[in-house]
């Protein structure tokens, strides 16, 4: 396998733990939500697991991100990073059962194309 | 009278959720400025490593962590009251104004492909904003889909 396709994996298992990350921060919100005030919700987001996870997704993702780019162009792996967007569509509508209207998709769609032009320009 | 009082918390909550993503937005670009304030400080004349050790005494690094620190706890309240699929792709407007901000302080140069890009993110915030901010039960069992159906 070149460098290339390495760097290129392992820039898509780092999009794929952001997107998890997301996820539990997601779970983890709904979680610590019912009831009381801020103050309630800060106290019980401290104690939350899917917080914890989501924060150890992003330290995974961190790294993973430092080791792409040492193999990748910054120019190749930014526009890959916008496969964030797709994975969190996909699992939002898997997993946490988001109605994702036409309208939202062609809004993934466009944010999708626009961050790849970016990261081309 | 019930249904007064739900479209009244309904109302609420989008207030909510749209100031928490405006707060997003401003810290996520503060704190990428700030960033790149306390990187700009050290000479590249140094070596990688000891130019991440000499970024680590600048204030301007602490003011990015205080940011990202304070942005965890209000995007989580986000998180609270709206879907994902909503709220994530929003945040993609922090490329616009950190893109924008850096044109403007840092004299960087924004080519064609460059704006292309970004008006296209633009629209698709403009998309997803028009679509109800939360479609799933909350966990009282109480539908939150604001406005009913537009």
């Amino acid at each position: 396998m070149s460098l290339r396709l390495l760097g290129l994996a392992i820039v898509t298992i780092a999009v794929l733990f952001e997107a998890l990350g997301q996820l539990a921060f997601k779970h983890g919100a709904e979680g610590a939500r019912a009831g009381g005030g801020i103050e309630n919700l800060l106290r019980r987001l401290w104690r939350n697991r899917s917080v914890a996870v989501g924060i150890m997704c992003f330290a995974a993702q961190a790294v993973l991100w430092t080791m792409a780019l040492r193999l990748l162009d910054v120019s190749i792996a930014f526009p890959a990073s916008s496969l964030c967007f797709v994975f969190v569509a996909v699992l939002s509508k898997v997993w946490l059962k988001e109605q994702i209207e036409f309208e939202r998709w062609i809004g993934f769609g466009l944010i999708l194309g626009g961050v790849a032009m970016i990261g081309l320009s | 009278m019930t249904q007064s009082v739900l479209a009244h918390t309904t109302g609420q909550q989008r207030r909510i959720v749209w100031l928490g993503l405006a707060l997003t937005i401003v810290m996520d670009t503060l704190a990428q400025l700030s960033w790149k304030f306390a990187v700009e400080q050290v000479p590249d004349t140094i070596e990688l490593w000891q130019s991440v050790i000499a970024t680590f005494s600048e204030p301007w690094l602490y003011v990015a962590l205080l940011l990202y620190i304070l942005q965890f706890f209000n995007w989580m309240i986000v998180l609270s009251h709206a879907d994902l699929s909503y709220a994530q792709p929003i945040t993609a407007l922090s490329y616009v104004t950190v893109s924008g901000a850096s044109s403007a302080l840092f004299h960087e140069r924004l080519s064609l492909l460059r704006v292309v890009g970004l008006v296209m993110i633009l629209l698709g915030v403009w998309f997803i904003s028009r679509t109800s901010h939360r479609t799933t039960e909350t966990l009282s069992g109480q539908s939150e889909q604001p406005e009913a159906l537009r």
